[in-house]
């Protein structure tokens, strides 16, 4: 009787190894991924919502700045809210309000180079983390935060530099 | 007559039926001629098979004939013994692909997680003259904060916000 030829072994590292170096190559491939950034520009004032005609911002945020700021002020407005896509290393000028306006640079890994430039002189130059919140006081006992984070992927508000204002 | 009765007549002759029923047959073929009948046909059928039936003898005993079969599988396995792998082989095939997975996961989570230094970022390098900046980081909220304040020097040239008195009237503070 004969008996049928052993099937050859196909290897089996071959399935892992595939599987392990598409997930390496998509890993870098978003890491190279341009920087979705949400800017968005709050106005802490201890003013009633009723005579402010400025919504209030989000919970989170608001929670985030009191925390920040030792509850100093009671309420955080959102004048201007725009999502911005910065390739990685690359500049964008981001126009919070007309007085001011932010130079955004994608260092890649969340990370950005921020030249802050208010009525057209430059305030601040950092190197900075996201999220991040940049903040100021006014002289009339209000202060002006900006708020900047990697935007939902999900979201699907790919506006560049739109959005409320 | 009906197939089924037919059948349990059958069954009858054949010696199937419980007693209940065998009872009841019993009867039928008393009673009924055509039952009678068809008992007499089957008897007769039964008889002539019996009568006709053609004895085989067997070349070689039941035991005989299942010990030869025995006895070729065994002469198989002798010239093709099973192949006996060492497990330290069967590990091997498991063990390197594991080891070169888990090598490329480790390669994989350590360039997603982002370096000390990203985290530690937040700083700010330049300030205007009349600035000065504060920054930390709200751990509960996992937020870089960078605070920008106008020095006391730079303050005191800025004009400063009327200021209310407790009556109502208004007043400003110089800093000099």
């Amino acid at each position: 009787m004969n008996r049928p030829a052993r099937k050859p072994s196909r290897p089996r590292w071959r399935g892992p190894l595939l599987l392990a170096v598409a997930l390496a190559a998509a890993s870098g491939a978003a890491r190279a991924a341009d920087l979705r950034l949400q800017a968005t520009l709050i106005w802490g004032a201890n003013d009633s919502p009723a005579t402010v005609n400025h919504q209030l911002a989000g919970p989170a945020l608001s929670a985030s700045l009191r925390s920040c700021t030792a509850s100093k002020w009671t309420n955080y407005y959102e004048i201007t809210n725009l999502t911005t896509v910065i390739p990685l290393q690359q500049s964008r000028d981001v126009k919070m309000s007309d007085r001011c306006t932010l130079k955004i640079r994608n260092l890649g890994s969340g990370q950005v180079a921020i030249d802050c430039i208010a009525r057209g002189q430059q305030i601040s130059k950092g190197t900075n983390t996201l999220p991040l919140i940049l903040g100021s006081n006014e002289t009339n006992k209000t202060a002006w935060f900006v708020s900047l984070r990697a935007a939902d992927a999900a979201s699907g508000d790919t506006a560049n530099q739109e959005g409320r204002k | 007559m009906k197939q089924d009765l037919e059948l349990k007549l059958q069954a009858w002759l054949d010696g199937e039926l419980p007693s209940a029923e065998a009872q009841e047959m019993r009867l039928l073929a008393a009673t009924d001629p055509e039952a009678r009948r068809l008992m007499a046909e089957l008897q007769g059928i039964k008889a002539a098979l019996l009568q006709h039936e053609q004895a085989v003898a067997m070349p070689e005993t039941r035991e005989f004939y299942w010990s030869k079969i025995q006895q070729q599988i065994q002469r198989q396995d002798r010239l093709h013994p099973p192949i006996l792998v060492p497990w330290s082989r069967h590990w091997r095939s498991w063990l390197a692909p594991l080891a070169a997975a888990c090598a490329l996961a480790a390669a994989l989570i350590l360039a997603v997680r982002p370096s000390p230094r990203a985290v530690a970022l937040n700083q700010v390098s330049i300030t205007a003259d009349g600035y000065e900046a504060r920054s930390f980081r709200d751990q509960s909220s996992g937020m870089n904060f960078v605070f920008l304040q106008e020095t006391p020097k730079a303050a005191a040239g800025q004009p400063q916000p009327a200021r209310t008195r407790e009556d109502g009237s208004s007043f400003t503070i110089d800093i000099e």
